[in-house]
């Protein structure tokens, strides 16, 4: 796509391989009627830098085994200089960009951004977003707690014959945390690669806007800089200062990690309740009743998710210009958080009630409600350019 | 900084420009140091988690009782992870070391140099020769302690005197002394 090269500041222009930088995030133009839902990217690509820079200083005293794993966190953070700053921001960095991630998947759902040549962007959102719940369950079992313990005997239970690999046994034994670590790395790794390629995707494809409709005209389309990544630097201040009220107040939101130490011998712990960014599958399963349903569950649910561009029957993308589709997307956010509370609640009749009426309208919003509601549903019409919305009465009413 | 260069230059053409320049020059100084001070913030806990624990930090000091130590005898200590040797001498080896003339020596040291002032009779040195970094043998009383009374490294046949000064090659330079202190009367403090 030609682009108009708009004045950056020279230092920046002089640099070294300072034409890619420029081309990607000063010159390259973005639609003109992005809202803060655009912010996000930054926001994910953020959360997962502090990650990965956390993630590497703290395999620095991180030993893998049964005892030992428990042990040398809780010797990062009692006896290593500012470990439990390193360790903390590693384990609220995780809520952070589930957060992030969640709100970029919810926009996608919402705006259609998955429409107009976008689908293999979308494709990439979604296996991201599985490599990095991935990433996070085998850091979960990397801390081995009492409640690792169990989510890893319940994970190798899922995945049946597979489970014995992942243990690398019938139960934990000294291969068992090695793999598990580098599962965490391997898995962490190739999310960064696939986020790395959605993301050039994504330009490839052309970035996508609120309205659903293509910005291919040169008046449609203004440069990143300085327009939206000022825009991009506040919502990261907010960001931040978010991050730093969890931080502070709520370091253990992602999960609590101060439970007994070690494997049981055979007693799981009380409550062993994933972080809360899993508790919606921790809920699929529950509503499942057994494991090898639950695990057709989950993957059908990624495999539903992926398949939206597909599912999708509509003429209009956005939900801007689709009225009673909004509604159902709203209720599938809302029936996502249910869901996630059913599955942190005791395991009561009233639990598994909540579990299986979310799980059903869940498997329902994608299988039915969906093809049907994009197809047939009402829809409003739509500008003749983005960012025109007020242009829709006088032009096509 | 960076980011307001655009509009400067919008500006810049503008007729109170000789009025705006100081303006702008005192937030982008403002900016940039806000920048660099958080900059610096971040990376300070990160590169002292890099640096020792506390673990490594508790092994620099070593506290060694030697009231048992006899005369003519020594212990091994581990410091820093290295050993070291503790030997306390008789008179007749104070005088034998302090009455070696300095040029017989391969590298010059005076006897009080190799002592602390007040604990002449303690010798304490690092116990890695220095020719190759074997452990000289010595300390134990059924180790050979070589022609000159000290220690008699077992790889290349180095020799040292009883206050670890070296007598006969391969090794060059004397058993390194360490930071020390008589903390009591009866307690070192190695560090």
């Amino acid at each position: 796509m030609a682009m108009q090269p708009i004045s950056a500041p020279e230092r920046i222009e002089t640099a070294p391989s300072a034409g890619f930088m420029q081309r990607q995030f000063l010159d390259y133009r973005v639609p003109v009627n992005l809202n803060a839902f655009w912010s996000f990217g930054l926001l994910v690509a953020f959360s997962l830098a502090v990650l990965t820079v956390t993630g590497i200083w703290l395999s620095l005293y991180y030993v893998p085994g049964p005892r030992q794993a428990f042990d040398s966190i809780q010797y990062i953070l009692r006896n290593v200089p500012f470990g439990w700053l390193i360790r903390d921001l590693h384990l609220d960095g995780t809520t952070m960009l589930f957060g992030a991630v969640y709100i970029e998947l919810f926009r996608g759902i919402y705006y259609g951004t998955y429409r107009n040549g976008r689908s293999a962007v979308w494709l990439l959102e979604v296996l991201r977003f599985f490599l990095l719940l991935c990433t996070g369950f085998f850091g979960f079992v990397m801390v081995f707690g009492a409640a690792s313990y169990a989510s890893l005997m319940i994970m190798a239970a899922h995945l049946g014959a597979l489970g014995r690999i992942l243990l690398a046994g019938y139960g934990v034994n000294p291969a068992t945390m090695p793999r598990i670590e580098t599962l965490h790395l391997l898995a962490g790794l190739l999310a960064l690669g696939v986020a790395a390629v959605g993301f050039a995707a994504s330009r490839a494809a052309g970035t996508a806007n609120p309205d659903g409709i293509p910005a291919v005209g040169e008046a449609d389309r203004i440069p990143l800089h300085p327009y939206y990544t000022m825009r991009a630097l506040f919502a990261l201040v907010v960001f931040m200062f978010i991050f730093a009220i969890i931080f502070t107040f709520q370091p253990n939101f992602a999960g609590l990690h101060e439970a007994a130490p070690g494997t049981p011998a055979l007693a799981l712990p009380i409550d062993p309740l994933p972080p809360w960014y899993m508790l919606g599958f921790h809920g699929l399963a529950r509503a499942a009743g057994s494991f090898g349903f639950g695990t057709f569950l989950t993957i059908l649910a990624f495999l539903l998710l992926a398949a939206l561009p597909w599912l999708d029957r509509g003429t209009v993308a956005s939900c801007r210009y689709r009225p009673s589709y909004r509604g159902f997307v709203w209720v599938l956010a809302l029936d996502w958080i249910l869901l996630s509370f059913g599955a942190a609640l005791p395991p009561t009749h009233i639990a598994t009630i909540i579990c299986e009426a979310a799980t059903i309208y869940f498997f329902l919003h994608f299988i039915i409600i969906t093809p049907l509601v994009t197809g047939f549903g009402r829809t409003r019409p739509v500008p003749p350019r983005p960012g025109m919305r007020r242009f829709i009465r006088t032009e096509q009413v | 900084m960076a980011l307001n260069a655009g509009i400067e230059r919008e500006s810049g053409a503008a007729p109170e420009a000789a009025h705006g320049e100081p303006r702008r020059d005192f937030l982008k100084i403002l900016i940039g140091s806000t920048m660099a001070v958080g900059a610096a913030a971040v990376a300070w806990p990160f590169l002292d988690y890099l640096g020792s624990d506390a673990d490594a930090r508790a092994q620099g000091v070593v506290d060694v009782d030697v009231s048992p130590i006899a005369a003519n005898s020594g212990i091994t200590v581990r410091w820093r992870g290295k050993p070291v040797f503790v030997r306390r001498l008789t008179p007749k080896q104070l005088a034998a070391v302090q009455a070696t003339p300095m040029k017989d020596l391969i590298d010059p040291a005076s006897f009080a140099s190799r002592v602390s002032p007040g604990g002449e009779s303690w010798v304490v040195l690092v116990g890695l020769c220095p020719h190759r970094g074997c452990i000289p043998l010595g300390n134990k009383p059924s180790d050979p302690r070589g022609p000159y009374d000290g220690w008699l490294c077992p790889c290349h046949g180095a020799a040292f005197d009883a206050v670890g000064r070296v007598r006969r090659g391969p090794a060059e330079r004397n058993l390194p002394v360490p930071p020390y202190r008589f903390a009591s009367p009866t307690m070192i403090r190695i560090g």
